[in-house]
């Protein structure tokens, strides 16, 4: 734990020494404030609205096998000691989740444009 | 500080360039391409990536004002090269790092004014770009909600929303300019919903007919791998475009592809350098400009090799499944003009291919409106609008010859 | 199975601390060394522009946009490359890793998941279309590589029958894992590549969005950001040697050397190969990697399961 620790402190380090060093290389010490860069023109609604993501439908499918990863992991250490069970559990319950996805695709939700 | 100016010397000796290439300069970019590539000069994304704006030709009063908003947008340092002619390129590249490195930090920039439009230029281009903005805005939003309410008859609101955008950014563009972007706090306009002189992007019906929020964006006329010039002004929903419109700015300026004989096979890599650009592909981008390049030569030996290199790389890129997987279904153009110019963006890529490996086939005609294609950008996401414009030719006759509606 | 220690016991903690970070930074020069070598054609000067890039963007200013979320940006913008670094904690340098738990693997997957938050933030802050619309194309992107990376990385896992690598490693001492499991490799350093968004899986930084999720950066920002990726691929390359390709097993040589030339071949072959290939837009890759990886990958692990079971695996 430590050792990741001072990982993440040296790293930190690291990233302020560039900021530091940066603001004393830098040509001019203060950042240019500019307009957003819109191919030459200038924006003329703020960029930052809700973003109409088309995906969203997968991310709900991603949603069901992640958590099922939760599980996978500790069933991957101890696999060998519970023997064919464990695999035909472990791979009936991916199989059962496996359907979703078909169903998902046949729906066509896989498919944005 | 001897050793920092050296430093950054040294640093700079590859900047990433920009190149803003005015209507009639083909030849010239090619050539600015070639040397660039021989350098190892890297070909810049957006201004926060770039050393140097090269501006070649004579841009006409819309693109300079784009210029200037580009070059207020570029960091330090930097450095602005206008090019009329290929002649004295090598000695104003060499020109140009000298001057990056010793570039001393501009003051103006430095203080509390913001670069907000075209801060790198005093008062005068300050003005342009806030006029043009406001122009431009103006009128493409004005013609927006014409548009909008025949095209979507049964969308009420529609009208409303068009109309609000361009009182919006028509102010916004001109109280940009006007206040210099001094204090935008407590800036209140008429209209709620703005932020630091900018409104919020509105709401409109998507294709489930939801509410969701439409961004009004401006694509072009600058950006890699995109014909200079070209605007495409469109809702953005998510990243699908809606009520696109293509124009060109300056639409006046006929100075097209100038009088004289075109080299069928050197346009046709130049046509598949731009779209690989844009297909993520650079390796292969790189080596058709090198092949286009080579075939420019007088030097037989040097052109046989240009001859096989270009049909290396029409052969690559007509072979590659990746790209045709990726770009097969998009674009159906369902030309006028039959055969060579209709089909979707992959018969296109293919057929460039054709010409560019020297083969004597036709190449792919140019639409002849700009209309034709902005109707297949029509729901398209922002990338495949990106490929399809790239697997056209366009060129600036087309605008002429169907003009668009506002500006008729 | 303690039998291997961890560096930061061997060597102390500051000494190897300080290993990985020199090691990150050695791969991300790599990486970014041999992608300049592929890209321009340039040959062996190439090999310095990395550096030069660095000096450049250091000298050069910082932008920031009209209203932007500057918190976020910038915290963005730092944790691309602190996550890149601290996902080598877990791999192994000169045959030992700095930290070692029962869930190594899933801390390098926690590490490269909190890229989703880092890289969205990065296209999120400057308030701009394309870095927007760069950042989205992440979120759209990991949907499609993360399910098929996870499986290949419990592929590794049921056949080592621990998580840890320096079981994974000292598993792998009579036959490289790569050979029953060569599906679950070839999906781990395309995910690789998918999430340091480079090279096939570059869309969210596409020329087609001016650079998208780093169309807004400039100076030491950009360094980062780019820095950061580039450690992310070395690192995934260099924990590929280490799952798959037995880390530092080899004749004559000694182990690190062994390792070091591996993670080089494994680099070279990743860009030169990456190089090869336009970019593979996310809507389409999403499609293929539920209706084909997920599945191929999951028939891998099955087929590592049954193999285990029926004892292939001498553990």
């Amino acid at each position: 734990m430590l050792a990741v620790l001072s990982l993440f402190a040296l790293v930190g380090a690291l990233v302020a020494t560039l900021y530091g060093a940066s603001s004393v290389m830098a040509v001019a010490r203060r950042a240019t404030d500019v307009m957003p860069f819109e191919s030459g023109m200038l924006p003329q609604q703020h960029a930052a609205s809700r973003y109409h993501a088309r995906w969203y439908a997968i991310t709900i499918l991603f949603l069901a096998f992640d958590m099922e990863m939760i599980f996978m992991y500790p069933w991957a250490v101890v696999l060998a000691d519970m023997g064919a069970g464990a695999v035909v559990e472990m791979f009936g319950f991916l199989a059962v989740l496996l359907v979703g996805v078909v169903y998902v695709w046949r729906e066509g939700a896989l498919r944005w444009t | 500080m001897d050793l920092s100016r050296r430093l950054r010397a040294w640093a700079l000796a590859r900047p990433r360039v920009l190149i803003v290439d005015a209507p009639g300069t083909v030849e010239l970019r090619r050539a600015v391409e070639a040397e660039l590539d021989r350098r190892g000069w890297p070909l810049a994304m957006s201004p926060a990536d770039t050393d140097v704006l090269l501006v070649l030709g004579l841009p006409g009063p819309e693109l300079a004002a784009a210029i200037d908003v580009l070059w207020s947008q570029i960091a330090q340092p930097r450095h602005r090269v206008d090019l009329r002619a290929a002649t004295d390129l090598h000695h104003r590249l060499e020109e140009t790092v000298r001057a990056l490195g010793a570039a001393a930090p501009e003051e103006h920039v430095d203080g509390a004014v913001p670069a907000r439009a075209g801060a790198g230029h005093p008062a005068g281009g300050m003005d342009h770009s806030g006029h043009e903005g406001m122009d431009h805005s103006g009128h493409e939003g004005m013609d927006h909600s014409g548009m909008a309410g025949m095209d979507h008859s049964g969308m009420a609101g529609m009208d409303h929303s068009g109309m609000a955008g361009m009182d919006h950014s028509g102010m916004a563009g001109m109280d940009h300019a006007a206040m210099g972007g001094g204090g935008h706090a407590g800036h209140h306009m008429h209209h709620g919903g703005d932020v630091a002189g900018l409104p919020m992007a509105e709401t409109a019906p998507d294709r489930d007919g939801l509410a969701l929020d439409v961004l009004r964006v401006a694509i072009g006329p600058v950006l890699p791998g995109w014909p200079t010039g070209l605007l495409l002004r469109a809702d953005l929903q998510g990243d699908v475009l809606t009520s696109a419109r293509l124009s060109w700015v300056d639409a006046t300026d006929d100075r097209g592809s100038p009088p004289g004989k075109v080299h069928p096979q050197r346009a046709a890599l130049d046509q598949l350098a731009s779209l690989l650009l844009v297909a993520g592909w650079p390796t292969a981008a790189r080596d058709a400009r090198c092949a286009r390049d080579g075939l420019a030569s007088t030097d037989r030996s040097e052109l046989a090799t240009a001859r096989r290199r270009a049909e290396r790389v029409a052969r690559r890129v007509r072979r590659s499944r990746a790209l045709a997987w990726t770009v097969r279904g998009a674009g159906h153009l369902h030309s006028s003009l039959g055969r060579t110019a209709g089909g979707d963006v992959l018969d296109r890529v293919r057929r460039w291919c054709d010409v560019a490996s020297g083969g004597d086939v036709e190449a792919p005609a140019s639409p002849t409106s700009l209309d034709e294609v902005a109707a297949v950008l029509e729901g398209t996401e922002l990338g495949t609008a990106r490929l399809i414009v790239a697997s056209v030719a366009l060129d600036r006759s087309a605008a002429r010859t169907a003009p668009e509606e506002a500006r008729a | 199975m303690p039998e291997t220690e961890t560096a930061a016991a061997a060597w102390g903690v500051v000494p190897s601390a300080l290993l990985v970070m020199g090691a990150a930074l050695g791969l991300g020069w790599l990486v970014a060394a041999v992608d300049r070598v592929v890209l321009t054609g340039a040959g062996a000067p190439a090999v310095l522009e990395p550096v030069r890039s660095s000096v450049r963007l250091l000298t050069e200013q910082r932008r920031t946009t009209l209203a932007p979320d500057p918190l976020l940006w910038r915290l963005g913008i730092a944790a691309v490359p602190v996550l890149a670094v601290l996902s080598l904690a877990v791999v192994p340098i000169g045959g030992r890793t700095l930290w070692s738990t029962s869930v190594d693997l899933v801390w390098f997957n926690a590490m490269e998941a909190l890229l989703w938050a880092a890289v969205w933030l990065v296209g999120w802050g400057p308030n701009a279309v394309h870095a927007l619309t760069g950042g989205y194309r992440f979120l759209a992107q990991g949907l499609a590589y993360e399910l098929p990376l996870m499986f290949s990385l419990i592929a590794v896992g049921v056949g080592a029958g621990s998580l840890r690598t320096a079981d994974i490693l000292s598993a792998q001492a009579g036959l490289w894992f790569v050979v029953s499991m060569p599906v679950a490799f070839v999906v781990f350093l395309a995910s690789a590549a998918a999430f340091a968004f480079w090279g096939p899986f570059g869309a969210p930084t596409g020329a087609d969005i001016a650079g998208g999720v780093t169309s807004e950066l400039s100076g030491v920002d950009r360094l980062l950001v780019e820095a950061g990726r580039a450690i992310f691929l070395g690192a995934t390359a260099a924990m590929a040697v280490a799952l798959f390709l037995g880390g530092g097993s080899g004749p004559w040589l000694p182990g690190p050397v062994w390792q070091l030339l591996k993670t080089v071949a494994v680099v070279v072959a990743l860009v030169w190969a990456g190089r090869r290939l336009p970019v593979l837009r996310p809507d389409r890759v999403v499609e293929v990697a539920w209706t084909v990886l997920v599945p191929v990958t999951l028939v891998q692990a099955l087929v590592v399961a049954v193999l285990l079971l029926s004892g292939f695996y001498a553990v």
